[in-house]
């Protein structure tokens, strides 16, 4: 395998799971990877990862809480409004409304996607909330809340076996909510690496 | 729910692997003595996750070796089994062979 990979991959590591101390395991790693895979260099960084996240979760449980909650309050915050701003797409949508001499309307097709917007904005920014306010854990704290959202899609595919059985794999339309739920623990994701971003930025003009 | 001191497969397994390295017991021949034992790939995070674990309970201690350029400059964490780390060895075997007699269909 090449050896100028693990830079790179070390320094993320370092970024994802800053609490723990990994030199000495990044340079086990390191040294073993000049023996074995692609594959198996990935798998171990994404268990260094796992696993010090894990550990630093393990051992602040009730920060891991509150960062569950400070998500949690997120969404509240976010989607209080988001469902004022559906009740007026959905009118504009399905027909328009006069404003004075002005008709104010939507295409159609508006009220199927904005829904899928309002999650994908909100889960992201539930994410961005947290690893802001716990940026000293990198995206540990993250985790919890992530796997909790991971229960969405989960009660989905739930509710859609329940109504259709084993169907539910072959009929298309019916599958358009689930795969908008499974979106949603990659939303939370993305957030919480875009919420870790700055902190680079403040480190160096710190340095 | 066992209690705190008792070792687990995994703790067993490491301990038993840092006595058969000796001094030579880092992070890559313990990740290779139990992956040999256990016949499928293991995380060496998951390693170093056990190693640490067993250090906070005392029955292994480390220490900090030089870094070399293949390591990317990252010092080696020596590790070693102390005194009491054998005692808890010697009794989890004690208590394993007390349950393994008497069961023909294991022998």
């Amino acid at each position: 395998m090449a050896t100028h990979l693990p830079t790179f991959t070390t320094r993320l590591v370092k970024r994802l799971v800053p609490s723990q101390d990994h030199d000495a395991l990044l340079g086990d790693i390191t040294e073993e990877a000049r023996h074995r895979s692609r594959l198996w260099y990935w798998g171990q960084m994404g268990a260094v990862v796992l696993v010090g996240s894990w550990r630093d979760v393990h051992g602040r449980p009730l920060l891991a809480l509150r960062a569950t909650v400070i998500g949690i309050a997120t969404l509240v915050v976010m989607f209080a409004p988001a469902v004022a701003l559906l009740r007026v797409v959905r009118v504009l949508s399905e027909g328009g409304y006069y404003v004075g001499p002005y008709w104010l309307t939507l295409p159609s097709n508006t009220i199927r996607w904005i829904p899928a917007f309002i999650n994908t904005v909100g889960f992201a920014a539930s994410g961005w909330a947290i690893a802001r306010s716990h940026r000293s854990h990198g995206i540990t704290m993250l985790l919890p809340f992530a796997l909790l959202v991971c229960g969405i899609p989960a009660i989905v595919l739930v509710n859609l076996a329940t109504h259709l059985g084993p169907w539910i794999f072959v009929t298309p339309p019916r599958i358009g909510p689930l795969s908008s739920t499974l979106s949603l623990p990659v939303c939370v994701l993305v957030g919480g690496l875009l919420g870790l971003s700055p902190v680079r930025k403040q480190q160096q003009r710190r340095t | 729910m066992p209690a705190p001191t008792a070792l687990g497969t995994n703790d067993l397994m490491i301990l038993l692997a840092l006595m058969r390295l000796g001094d030579d017991a880092y992070g890559v021949p313990i990740g290779r003595e139990v992956e040999q034992a256990v016949r499928r790939p293991i995380a060496l995070a998951s390693v170093y996750a056990t190693l640490d674990r067993l250090v906070e309970r005392g029955l292994v201690e480390t220490e900090v070796g030089d870094p070399t350029p293949e390591r990317g400059g990252r010092a080696k964490k020596y590790f070693r089994i102390t005194g009491k780390g054998v005692r808890e060895v010697r009794a989890a075997k004690q208590s394993l062979l007390k349950l393994w007699k008497g069961l023909p269909q294991l022998g």
